[in-house]
């Protein structure tokens, strides 16, 4: 049980990449218009997240350096300004969505309108990074959303053909749906593009920081990424599983997170709707606190100011002011009225930038002994990783004319 | 490490986007009214679904009031979009009755609505009325692409 | 390792663009005191050589320098002596403490205006 504490950073903060509020319906979408012919791409996603995250836990826990103090250093205060610019974006559209998502996931379990109840899910968020320990908030958001393993339940219990899902994953388009080679191109670097995004591993080795990881404490990195990422991925896969066996057959595109649920009340009926709800609530809080985090982390490293939940607030209070502010910033995104899902989707522009400028520092640096001593990168890490930069590089130059041409997705 | 040449690679860059945007233009794009019409059999389907699940007890009451209202924003929406579209000759009679069945979706989507946001049940009748509108607008929705090929 | 200008003084070298800009700064507890943004270099230095010497390093986040080049006004160059710098590593160790540092006033500002406020701003969160 302890060993399952242990991986909770792990599992935290794959549930804010993975399945948080846009991808849980970005996951849906995809299963209701592609069925499975898109996992692979998950599957690529979790094996590039596993590798970049494991690697920048490490430099963080052996040097004491944070990611945004290396990409800084490495690629100077102008480019690293570029890229602080396009994860802050994401980021904190992203925080917006996730505050947006927790009230949605309230509306569809008691009916509470979702603009009445945004400011105080903020002042919640908030509050929590303000006072609750580190290790609290990753083992309650982190297990408590761990429900959504409901999905994988709901799927089974479905019963559904599995040669035939099987045949699914062959990448191709399915044939007169109405799906064309560019809408399944699109949703390959979105679902691509949200398994990487940067602010996962801003949060996970600053986490590693807030843990106080050292260079004996490494075997924890590997099995927080080990654990947390491929989970991620099959709640991912679940939910697209679900869409595909109840919406697809049914030709019901998703658009909102009502019709997520569906299957979910198809297969185990209102007590698994009830549970998969709590679930959402808790994966969707516990990525608002990684993204809020996240921008606090990001912003502070880059200007050098001390920076963790470990502190007390007035030790960091730049750092405290930051997440307020982006809490402040994403509660004035919401009141717009814009829906909060397809601010996510809009997003996914913004890690285009951020991606490439993230991980080849983060590779560069896992391979210099000043900074990681006898951890550097074995041979095989090393062509893995050169291998994802090319994806990443492809997927960022792809992204904006994929979203213009598609009309995000339509 | 210092970026070098750093205008070369936005450069690169750059071409590669053009490159990839000119291929991809020649790719297939789905036809405009037919993806609409499926938006609207999508609503209708999920309004099916709704409805279905709230008769059987299968999930929270808010659930099935909220998927009824995302199904009618969403029917509401591609209607509006299916009136304001080009369409080609051929497409012109699937489209007029895109509309009226669109139409028909619609107010049958909002009486729904109203019946479950007030605690009633929905009568079997309506409930096959919604399948079978579903039916027509999918049949619609396979002329208008017969029409453009 | 490229070979540098022959120099008669032993000791480690140093590349400024690699090893120093923009590099962390830790104070003399392993603290954070913002990043290095700049040297300041008198020259003809002090020594009876007259080589230049690094006077000070300027700290903050490098960016308006970097954007808009020359010179910050003297007001704005928030600096620390050389001699204040321990040791160079993955971070530039300081032999000082933060608390004596004038120049992290803007945190300061911060913590006494603002966070120390709030309920809870000095709470240990262990």
């Amino acid at each position: 049980m302890n060993r399952l504490f242990a991986a909770t950073l792990g599992i935290l903060t794959a549930i804010g990449g993975f399945v948080d509020i846009g991808d849980l319906v970005t996951n849906a979408v995809v299963g209701s218009r592609f069925g499975l012919s898109l996992a692979w791409v998950v599957v690529v996603g979790v094996v590039g997240i596993v590798l970049f995250a494991h690697m920048s836990g490490k430099v963080t826990a052996i040097s004491g350096r944070g990611t945004f103090e290396i990409i800084r250093e490495r690629l100077g205060p102008r480019a690293a300004l570029v890229n602080l610019g396009g994860s802050m974006a994401l980021t904190l559209l992203t925080l917006a969505a996730e505050i947006g998502g927790i009230a949605l996931a309230l509306q569809l379990l008691a009916g509470v309108a979702p603009l009445t109840i945004v400011l105080p899910l903020a002042f919640a968020v908030w509050w929590i990074v303000w006072r609750v320990r580190f290790s609290w908030m990753e083992n309650a958001a982190g297990l408590l959303g761990l429900l959504l393993v409901g999905f994988v339940v709901a799927l089974v219990a479905l019963d559904p053909d599995w040669t035939a899902l099987g045949r699914q994953l062959v990448p191709s388009v399915p044939a007169g749906g109405g799906e064309s080679g560019l809408t399944y191109a699109y949703y390959a670097v979105a679902l691509f593009g949200a398994a990487m995004t940067p602010y996962e591993v801003f949060f996970f080795s600053s986490g590693a920081a807030e843990e106080g990881w050292t260079s004996r404490d490494l075997w924890m990195s590997r099995l927080n990424v080990l654990v947390g990422f491929p989970l991620g991925g099959v709640l991912s896969l679940a939910i697209a599983g679900c869409a595909a066996v109840v919406l697809l057959p049914a030709g019901i595109a998703v658009t909102s997170l009502s019709q997520v649920l569906a299957p979910v009340a198809v297969a185990l009926g209102v007590v698994g709707v009830v549970v998969v709800l709590v679930g959402v609530v808790a994966a969707t809080t516990g990525a608002a606190l990684e993204t809020a985090l996240a921008c606090g982390y990001s912003i502070a490293q880059y200007a050098g100011w001390p920076w963790g939940k470990r502190l007390r607030p007035v030790q960091a209070p730049q750092f405290h002011v930051v997440v307020a502010g982006a809490v402040a910033l994403a509660c004035v995104v919401l009141a717009t009225g814009v829906d909060p899902i397809m601010v996510t989707e809009f997003s996914v522009v913004f890690s285009a930038v951020a991606l490439p400028l993230t991980y080849f520092p983060v590779l560069v640096v896992a391979n210099d002994p000043d900074y990681v001593g006898e951890h550097v990168n074995g041979r095989v890490v090393n062509a893995v990783a050169l291998v994802y930069l090319v994806i990443i590089g492809v997927a960022a130059v792809a992204a904006v004319p994929l979203m213009v041409l598609t009309r995000m997705g339509a | 490490m210092r970026p070098t040449g750093s205008g070369r690679r936005a450069g690169v860059a750059l071409a590669v986007a053009t490159l990839f945007v000119a291929a991809a233009g020649c790719g297939v794009a789905d036809d405009p009214l037919a993806s609409t019409v499926d938006e609207l059999t999508s609503s209708a389907r999920s309004a099916s679904l709704a409805v279905q699940l709230h008769a059987e007890g299968r999930t929270t009451s808010a659930a099935v009031r909220t998927q009824l209202d995302d199904a009618t924003l969403d029917a509401s929406d591609a209607l509006r979009r299916t009136g304001s579209l080009d369409v080609q000759p051929g497409q012109v009679e699937p489209r007029h009755q895109a509309l009226r069945v669109g139409a028909d979706t619609l107010d049958l989507l909002h009486h729904v609505s109203d019946l479950v946001r007030a605690g009633r049940d929905v009568p079997r009748r309506t409930a096959a009325r919604l399948d079978d509108v579903a039916n027509r607008l999918a049949l619609l929705s396979a002329d208008a692409r017969g029409a453009t090929s | 390792m490229t070979e540098g200008p022959r120099h008669p003084a032993r000791g480690r070298l140093v590349d400024v663009n690699l090893h120093l800009l923009d590099r962390q700064v830790l104070d003399r507890d392993g603290l954070p005191v913002l990043a290095v943004d700049d040297l300041e270099i008198t020259w003809p230095g002090p020594g009876p050589t007259g080589r230049p010497q690094v006077d000070r390093l300027l700290l903050g986040s490098g960016l308006l320098t970097r954007f808009f080049g020359a010179r910050a006004p003297s007001w704005r160059r928030r600096g620390v002596p050389w001699h204040d710098v321990a040791s160079i590593d993955t971070a530039v160790h300081l032999a000082v403490g933060r608390e004596e540092l004038d120049l992290l006033w803007v945190e300061r500002w911060w913590r006494d205006v603002v966070v120390a406020r709030i309920p809870g701003g000095r709470h240990d969160p262990r």
